[in-house]
């Protein structure tokens, strides 16, 4: 952060509304010479480009937001760069105010608050060919002359009217600060000029007065300057009982005196040539995609597709993948010499980072559909098909989208729920989204899934392991739902939940650039996740799976003895028959190369049950056992707290270390053929099921905790999350494994 | 009722409530078309569309205006 504070490039910061074409204009301006982090202190994402050129331009995307009264962390930031609250962070020389041309009245509400921060200003007047298909007519010349700012009018997502607005970012000379020309009620307007100089050395001067608005009305704004400056803070609580002694409206006189202003300057610029009563394309497409029967059934048949889709179009990449896999650890172990070294390249390594990074086509389809439903802006229309069921469960529809989003993964989804203005709806969320199936449990599904499930179609266009993917995802969605009811009902009793409200963005083409481009993130982030965790499991799996190294047993030794003595002894023999001995050897090798495989396979197999992990599987075998789990799943389970995906790289490390009796490098292939010491299968149909519905229900991820615990600002609710989590999957796999066996499905 | 405009009078309802809405262009004053209502209210908010629970509007009151 601190470069940024200290750079000289000149600042400008993007603010709009949401669903504006911000994030699309600030992708045109700064193209790939973006940085995405964190803003301090917060997990809001701060997004930095760079516009190149003479000067170039640092570019700062601020989150959306309807107004500068914050409600949310995310609008909380937007308010916090343009005043200066953040620590490191320069207020920006020049803010460029994205507004939708279709919908002026109300974006030029943000835009007079940002006006009154004082900081030269820019009107981007985007969508104006959406405004003319809705019969407007905007004259800019003449917008710009009542607001006193430039404005500049254009079409973002068709590249027009870029150019002329980079051109004015580029300007030596800044717009000058405008003028203020709205007034707020007399009653209100008289106490201002005392709470306004009681802010002398803490703001500048031309942002003292909203600032004194936004506290006068916002609880979380005025407890900024509790210890900051208290003789404000007492100011401002005085200042609302006497506006409270007097019945006067003071929560709503800025919006209505910004209105009073707004409202004819809109009148005066804008000419209609449509009544109100015409409906939008969008407005059809939502008869029927938010129909109230049809809606949530197409719903349910669109993710129902979804993830048909990402089992089966993802088969012919992972095969790929799978088989590089394959020749990579074969190539290694051809030409590097036989070591310690090579068996933790090829065992724990390869086997481990590759057994996880064949999954990368399936999370790429994933993220490929979920970044359609945001693009096309059905994701906002799922929240509205939603809200009545989830009313039922004492959660409203904005719940949905952050749940949603936990499809992908549940860090992103419980950030998300920053966006719920109800707190208690917030923590409730937060609470259930781990139970959604994130991307991390995909490979586990995948695997057991193929492995153990029947193929075969369903309905001609549907297959059992489709149908098999989309109940596991079910079941996760189904429990989030009775989660959240029990803790409405039993825990979070108090308050009221009815309040439920959105904006719908009109529907749009996807822009397959945009999602290409989110798509590459994603991949990156995975690929980076398997290059750093999961490489690093791997080699402490493999560390715990090879050693300690114990010494063989009598017999198996015995036995390796009896055999070379026997191979020695034919070999004798043909060497005495006449056969030249080198030749001899290769054939008496070749001949028992079964035998000594079977040795070295209980041997290895002895070795990895004796190993660290072996013992950490055997400690627990126990109390897994009743839910069908031997002490190799076991250990796989105990490695996949750290992240789910973990288990795939444990069972391939210890799979790989202790089976050198299987031919086949695939993992799948390797779970088939275990047996227990009696010769029956470790993993049946039944086993893979109850270990898929575990996988669905556990809390198995670190990094999950941890935004839990910054999110709800305490370590109690992530281990409640982790303790119902961890409890309902055992208690599931048991009824499941247990239920199973009596019914004699074993 | 769908395609009936009302102008809006006032909102009973929580100030943070409140707020949200006149963020979301349902304030006093506006001009708000009923394009749908069954168990979610959707309105025509100028050329933005904004979805209501059902409880929610009920506590947004406003004059409903001539055709």
């Amino acid at each position: 952060m601190a470069d940024s504070a200290t750079t000289t490039l000149r600042r400008v910061a993007l603010i709009g509304n949401p669903n504006v074409g911000k994030t699309t204009l600030f992708n045109l301006l700064t193209g790939m010479r973006q940085k995405v982090g964190n803003y301090p202190g917060v997990t809001v994402e701060r997004k930095v480009g760079r516009l190149d050129g003479d000067p170039p331009i640092e570019i700062i995307d601020l989150p959306g937001s309807y107004s500068l009264s914050p409600k949310s962390a995310d609008e909380r930031i937007a308010y916090d760069v343009l005043m200066g609250h953040l620590p490191g962070e320069a207020v920006p020389d020049l803010v460029v105010c994205v507004v939708d041309a279709s919908n002026l009245e109300r974006n030029l509400y943000l835009v007079s608050q940002v006006m009154d921060t004082g900081l030269p200003t820019l009107v981007a007047l985007n969508m104006t060919d959406a405004a003319e298909e809705a019969g407007l007519s905007i004259d800019t010349k003449k917008l710009e002359e009542e607001l006193g700012v430039p404005v500049i009018p254009m079409v973002a997502s068709r590249n027009e009217g870029v150019g002329k607005l980079k051109y004015r970012m580029r300007q030596q000379e800044l717009p000058p600060t405008a003028e203020r020309q709205w007034d707020i009620m007399p009653v209100v307007d008289e106490g201002l000029p005392y709470l306004v100089d009681l802010l002398t050395e803490h703001v500048h001067e031309e942002g003292r007065r909203i600032e004194v608005l936004q506290c006068l009305t916002n609880d979380a704004m005025l407890a900024y300057w509790k210890d900051r400056a208290p003789a404000f803070h007492a100011a401002i609580l005085e200042e609302r009982s006497r506006l409270e002694g007097l019945k006067a409206p003071y929560q709503q006189s800025e919006i209505m005196g910004r209105y009073n202003w707004i409202s004819p300057v809109v009148a005066r610029v804008v000419s209609r040539s449509r009544g109100d009563s015409e409906p939008t394309l969008s407005d059809r497409i939502d008869a029927v995609l938010t129909h109230r029967v049809a809606g949530p059934v197409l719903f349910g048949l669109l993710l129902l597709l979804i993830f048909q889709a990402v089992f089966t179009w993802a088969t012919p990449a992972m095969d790929l993948i799978e088989a590089g896999v394959g020749n990579l650890g074969d190539l290694v172990r051809a030409n590097a010499p036989a070591s310690m070294f090579t068996d933790l390249v090829v065992d724990g390594v390869i086997a481990g980072v590759g057994n996880v990074a064949v999954f990368l086509p399936q999370i790429l389809l994933l993220f490929f559909f979920l970044g359609l439903m945001e693009d096309t802006g059905y994701m906002a229309r799922s929240a509205f098909i939603m809200d009545r069921i989830m009313s039922k469960v004492g959660l409203s529809g904005g719940s949905v989208v952050p749940l949603l989003s936990s499809f992908a993964c549940a860090i992103p989804g419980i950030m998300a729920a920053r966006t719920l203005a109800n707190p208690r709806d917030r923590l409730i969320t937060i609470m259930v989204a781990p139970l959604m199936s994130c991307s991390a449990r995909l490979p586990v599904y995948t695997l057991f899934i193929a492995a153990f499930l029947p193929t075969g179609a369903v309905l001609g266009i549907f297959t059992w392991q489709g149908v098999a993917m989309f109940s596991m995802y079910l079941l996760g969605t189904v429990m989030a739902f009775v989660a959240a009811f029990v803790l409405r009902r039993f825990v979070f009793t108090k308050g009221d939940s009815s309040f439920f409200a959105m904006e719908l963005p009109p529907y749009r083409m996807p822009r397959f650039r945009q999602i290409f481009w989110r798509l590459i993130d994603r991949s990156k982030a995975f690929v980076v996740r398997a290059g750093k965790i999961i490489f690093g499991m791997s080699i402490i799996l493999w560390v715990l799976a090879t050693f300690p190294q114990s010494d063989a047993p009598e017999a198996i030794v015995a036995e390796q003895a009896a055999l070379s003595e026997e191979k020695a002894e034919r070999v004798e023999g043909l060497v005495n028959g006449g056969v030249v001995r080198a030749e001899a050897e290769a054939l008496i090798e070749n001949e028992f190369t079964d035998e000594a495989l079977a040795i070295e396979a209980r041997l290895a197999a002895w070795q990895v049950e004796r190993s660290f992990i072996g013992r950490m599987g055997k400690f627990i075998e126990p109390v897994m056992q009743p839910l069908g789990f031997d002490w190799k799943i076991s250990a796989g389970i105990i490695s996949a707290f750290a992240a789910r995906e973990v288990i795939i790289s444990a069972l391939a490390t210890i799979y790989s270390v202790g089976d050198v009796e299987e031919d086949s490098p695939l993992l799948r292939d390797q779970l088939k053929a275990d047996t227990y010491a009696d010769g029956s299968p470790v993993y049946t149909p039944l086993v893979a099921v109850s270990l898929l519905v575990f996988f669905v229900l556990a809390l198995q991820c670190m990094s999950t905790l941890a935004i839990a615990r910054r999110e709800t600002n305490s370590w109690k609710w992530p281990a409640v999350m982790w303790l119902y989590m961890t409890g309902l999957a055992y208690l599931f796999s048991l009824v499941i494994y247990q239920g199973g066996q009596a019914l004699g499905w074993g | 009722m769908n395609g009936v405009v009302v102008q809006l009078a006032f909102m009973s309802m929580l100030p943070a409530e409140a707020a949200r809405l006149r963020d979301l262009g349902i304030r006093e004053g506006s001009r708000v078309q009923i394009l749908r209502n069954h168990d979610c209210l959707v309105c025509g908010v100028e050329a933005s569309r904004v979805v209501l629970r059902r409880e929610v509007a009920q506590n947004v009151f406003g004059v409903l205006q001539p055709a």
